[in-house]
């Protein structure tokens, strides 16, 4: 009764979703309840997102639990505090997996951590989808029991900076990027030359600056000199928005397109006006009509402060729901003593994930373990982005 | 024996332990140094970079690691001979810094990237030996010419010079091998996290460093393994107040300076139990002839 | 743009040399690496920001609010911390302070959030144009404001008698005692003025650059070890010129190199003058066992 209760719900939930992905196979587990690990900076440098990711968090369970949970059973999550550093993620996630004996793990937040905890998922065989850590070929170095849904940063560039270009009719440009950060300095080292070529730019100026720097009138000054048509950007959002206001502080009204790293709407509440303008692509766009979005969004805001959801919770939103669907569908049995085959099969689960419903967009997983996810083009128009492309 | 979370918690103040060391040692011939988050640095990139760059098994590339961070250890020494107290910290903590950003600036070994795909090979067993050898080699120290000429430096320099002792040479002994230490830890870090960049390093480090000994104390190597285990473990037991924990840790390292400003472990404490324990300190550790 | 590049540079150093003012007073005075100073300066600029938040008031109103703020907090840590550790253990009050930045940073980050945050746009800047080179108001207030402190300490410390006996204790504390200063009374005062100093950077800094965040003065801490020394231990003109010097090299050093060597530079100054000129750029006396 209580099984056939609970394939109703989960039916429903999932004809809620929209489109069915894959043939449902029944899910049959056993035991008290689903548990799946979390890892995430809480305290330390990083505990910005770990505070704004334990909204999302909290909020995917309730949903979950209160509509009959995973396979009937209620989700718990155990989540642990990295610090901000690779030794406390390996020793979690090790806790994780052997003493806490969780089926699949979510985390960590920063390419730093995953560098460290994805070979030791390898070697514990237990699957771990991040949500953040968006350093190129992180997934394709930890095959075949890491994923990451994140955007892969090749495809997502380019759209972007063809659509900056075209409107702006930018001929020269002055790249500045973070030199010590390997996301930012591969966007503007890597991804970005090839870019310049096939679009017959011209570099008149190149600045870096280190984390956490605060003054930037230097390399500012340095691009006024060179005088370009615009500015390539690369930064996380602090340096992000305190390079632009510096920029126009300085007088400068160049157009400016920027990378992956400045990503939601914190860079806009710290750069005030003088960041009105700027493109960039994203994951996510808290303007899409989409009904889930727009769900996503007022339920977000209204657990913290009001404010929008910054762009790569979504994923971490998104993930809870692609380990239920895949706990569900791949024959996992949460029968302590088959743990070892049930993770197997989570992690074949997630390596065949195609076209799952996210909020806004459809995951699937590629070869590589990174996601195959397509981007919008955003620029900021009165103080939000707005989809452009 | 252990759970593995366990394991690589006893791994991680193993390692703490062997960076523990390598301050004590210049500490005890009254010298800090901060310069011991750079060794590392040296020590654990090169010894990843032999192991997976060119193949080397672990060991000799272990090995390697330490003798080179020794090498420019001795070379940062020279400077450190004149300079004294404060001075000295502050001039091993650019020497550290300088270190760091070489990494981060030398491609080789992976610059901004870091330096990934390194295999496990760090384990309980090889990073305690490695423990026992250092509780060894002081205990054997102690009552040598050259054990002898650093506790002599450590009471009193300028009398120490007049007793004939070669300050030039003990002092870039000592900081040689205390860097040799730190290096070893390095390559142990590094074959354990199996990804290592320049931000692992440096300055930041030097003060993780500096906080397990200066908890457990400075005037005995006992200290150091005290305090490793202290920092490593007391953080973990705080897990269940989750975002309150690192600052109760931060209340519990102030209080401690008050109540015990020395450290937890200290000479007096030591000889009270040693002579309790002597019978038995006997049996395993026959002291060296004379 | 050289000319620009140079304003650039002293507008960062101005801010620097009030924070390492403070650093070289506490050192010059106790003898003791203040490893919490960054975070004195980082409260600064965060109860600036609520202040000005909540009343509205005008810059100046909020650099005097945040001055009495830290100034409160230098005389706590002070009494709370430093007092009760016991002089002979000189390296006990810089574990202590270390253990006083974790609680600090970890405090604010749970009352305020960890994100960066700004002040309002209330303090709007106008710009000025003159030919090439642009400057706003901010920039003139951060500069009048310091440039004001720094002359108003040093007015201070030359003709009042506190001020005296601050310098004094700065100089030789052994034969400032002798003269009969009351130590106790001077530390306390040395900890207001230069924590006072750091609020008001933090403020200015919140003000000019818009990032104000609990990890603020991790960085801050270690350049002013670097100015502290350029400068000379305890000598506070040549901590504010060292400031300044510090901030133009940092400038110019990320313009026509990489900001991944600006810190090589800074350390490496820091180096190369402790080797040379131990005594810093403007000299000062070396007191033995220092």
């Amino acid at each position: 009764m209580k099984k056939t209760l609970f394939a109703a719900l989960s039916t429903c939930l999932i004809a809620g979703f929209g489109v069915l992905p894959t043939p449902v196979l029944s899910a049959n587990l056993v035991g008290k309840e689903v548990v799946v690990g979390w890892l995430e900076p809480f305290t330390g440098m990083g505990s910005a997102y770990g505070e704004e990711d334990s909204v999302t968090m909290n909020m995917a369970v309730e949903e979950i639990n209160s509509n009959g949970g995973v396979g009937g059973l209620p989700l718990r999550i155990i989540k642990y505090d990295t610090s901000w550093k690779g030794e406390q993620a390996i020793a979690m996630l090790k806790k994780l997996a052997q003493t806490d004996k969780v089926l699949a793990v979510m985390g960590p937040y920063s390419s730093a951590e995953s560098e460290v905890t994805f070979p030791v998922a390898n070697m514990l065989k237990i699957p771990i989808i991040g949500h953040a850590g968006s350093a190129p070929g992180l997934g394709e170095k930890n095959r075949p029991w890491a994923f990451r849904n994140v955007m892969p940063l090749t495809k997502t560039i380019e759209p972007a900076f063809a659509k900056w270009v075209q409107m702006y009719k930018i001929k020269t440009i002055a790249r500045i990027y973070e030199s010590t950060d390997f996301l930012n300095t591969s966007e503007a080292t890597g991804i970005l030359p090839p870019l310049l070529k096939k679009y017959g730019i011209q570099e008149v100026s190149t600045q870096t600056f280190s984390k956490r720097d605060i003054n930037f009138a230097a390399q500012v000054t340095a691009i006024k000199a060179a005088n370009p048509d615009g500015i390539w950007l690369s930064a996380i959002y602090e340096e992000g928005a305190n390079i632009v206001r510096e920029m126009r502080r300085q007088g400068m009204k160049q157009p400016i397109v920027a990378g992956v790293g400045i990503t939601g709407p914190s860079f806009i509440r710290l750069g005030g006006q003088a960041v009105e303008g700027i493109i960039e692509p994203s994951n996510f766009w808290a303007g899409n009509p989409d009904p889930k979005v727009q769900e996503f969004v007022k339920k977000w805001s209204a657990k913290y402060k009001g404010q929008l959801p910054p762009h790569y919770t979504v994923n971490l939103y998104e993930n809870v729901y692609i380990l239920k669907q895949v706990i569900e569908t791949s024959g996992v049995t949460n029968d302590p003593n088959n743990l070892d085959k049930d993770r197997e099969k989570i992690r074949n689960g997630l390596a065949v994930l195609k076209d799952f419903p996210g909020v806004g967009l459809k995951i699937t997983l590629g070869s590589d373990g990174d996601a195959l996810k397509s981007s919008y083009v955003l620029q900021v128009k009165n103080g939000v982005w707005e989809r452009i492309d | 024996m252990f759970s593995e979370y366990t394991e690589s918690l006893f791994i991680m103040a193993g390692i703490n332990i062997i960076l523990g060391f390598s301050f004590y040692f210049p500490r005890s011939a009254g010298m800090f140094s901060m310069a011991q988050g750079g060794f590392m640095a040296i020590g654990a990139f090169i010894s990843a970079a032999l192991t997976v760059k060119l193949g080397m098994p672990f060991y000799p590339a272990l090995l390697i690691g330490g003798i080179v961070a020794g090498i420019v250890g001795v070379i940062a020494g020279f400077p450190a001979l004149r300079i004294k107290g404060v001075y000295l910290l502050l001039l091993t903590l650019g020497i550290s810094e300088v270190i760091r950003i070489f990494f981060l600036n030398f491609s080789y070994t992976g610059g901004v990237a870091g330096l990934g795909g390194i295999q496990l090979h760090t384990n309980l067993w090889n990073v305690y030996f490695t423990v026992a050898i250092l509780v060894y080699f002081f205990h054997r120290l102690a009552p040598t010419r050259m054990g002898r000429a650093i506790a002599a430096i450590g009471e009193d320099e300028e009398a120490a010079e007049m007793m004939g002792i070669d300050l030039t040479v003990t002092k870039l002994q000592v900081f040689g091998i205390s860097a040799a230490m730190s290096g070893l830890a390095g390559g142990f870090y590094a074959h354990y996290s199996l990804y290592i960049t320049s931000d692992n390093f440096g300055v930041a480090k030097s003060l993780e460093i500096l906080l397990p000994v200066l908890m457990g104390g400075t005037e005995v190597f006992w200290g150091a393994i005290l305090g490793s285990f202290v920092t490593t473990f007391v953080p973990e037991w705080l897990r269940f107040i989750q975002p309150y924990r690192m600052m109760i840790f931060g209340f519990i390292i102030v209080v401690m300076m008050i109540l015990r400003p020395q450290g937890l472990v200290d000479r007096s404490l030591v000889s009270s139990i040693g002579l309790r324990l002597r019978s038995i300190r006997l049996l395993w550790f026959p002291r060296p002839a004379p | 743009m050289l000319l620009q590049q140079l304003i650039n540079g002293i507008m960062l150093g101005s801010t620097y040399s009030l924070v390492a003012i403070g650093y070289t007073l506490i050192f010059g005075v106790l003898n003791v690496l203040h490893f919490a100073h960054g975070e004195v300066y980082m409260i600064g600029a965060f109860v600036g920001l609520e202040f000005a938040l909540l009343t509205k008031m005008n810059i100046l109103v909020t650099i005097i609010v945040a001055m009495c703020a830290t100034g409160l907090l230098g005389v706590m840590i002070e009494r709370g911390v430093i007092r009760l550790i016991k002089r002979e253990y000189p390296l006990a009050p810089l574990s202590a302070t270390i253990g006083l930045s974790v609680i600090f940073q970890e405090g604010i980050t749970k009352i305020f959030g960890a994100d960066t945050i700004g002040f309002p746009d209330t303090f709007q800047a106008q710009s000025f144009q003159f030919g090439d080179v642009s400057v706003d108001s901010t920039q003139v207030t951060i500069l009048l404001v310091s440039f004001f402190l720094m002359a108003t300490l040093t007015l201070f410390v030359k003709k009042t008698k506190s001020g005296k006996a601050i310098r004094a204790v700065a100089e030789n504390p052994v034969t400032a005692q002798l003269l009969g200063v009351n130590i106790d009374r001077v530390t306390m005062l040395t900890f207001a003025i230069s924590s006072a100093l750091a609020g008001a950077a933090g403020v200015l800094v919140g003000l000019a650059y818009n990032a104000i965040s609990p990890f603020m003065g991790i960085r801050m801490a270690l350049l002013s070890f670097a100015i502290m020394l350029l400068g000379g231990l305890g000598n506070i003109t040549g901590a504010m010129f060292g400031g300044l010097i510090l901030g133009i090299v940092e400038v110019l050093s990320t313009v026509y190199f990489s900001s991944t060597y600006r810190d090589a530079f800074t350390f490496g100054t820091m180096i190369v003058i402790l080797i040379f000129r131990p005594a810093g750029l403007f000299g000062t006396k070396l007191q033995k066992g220092r």
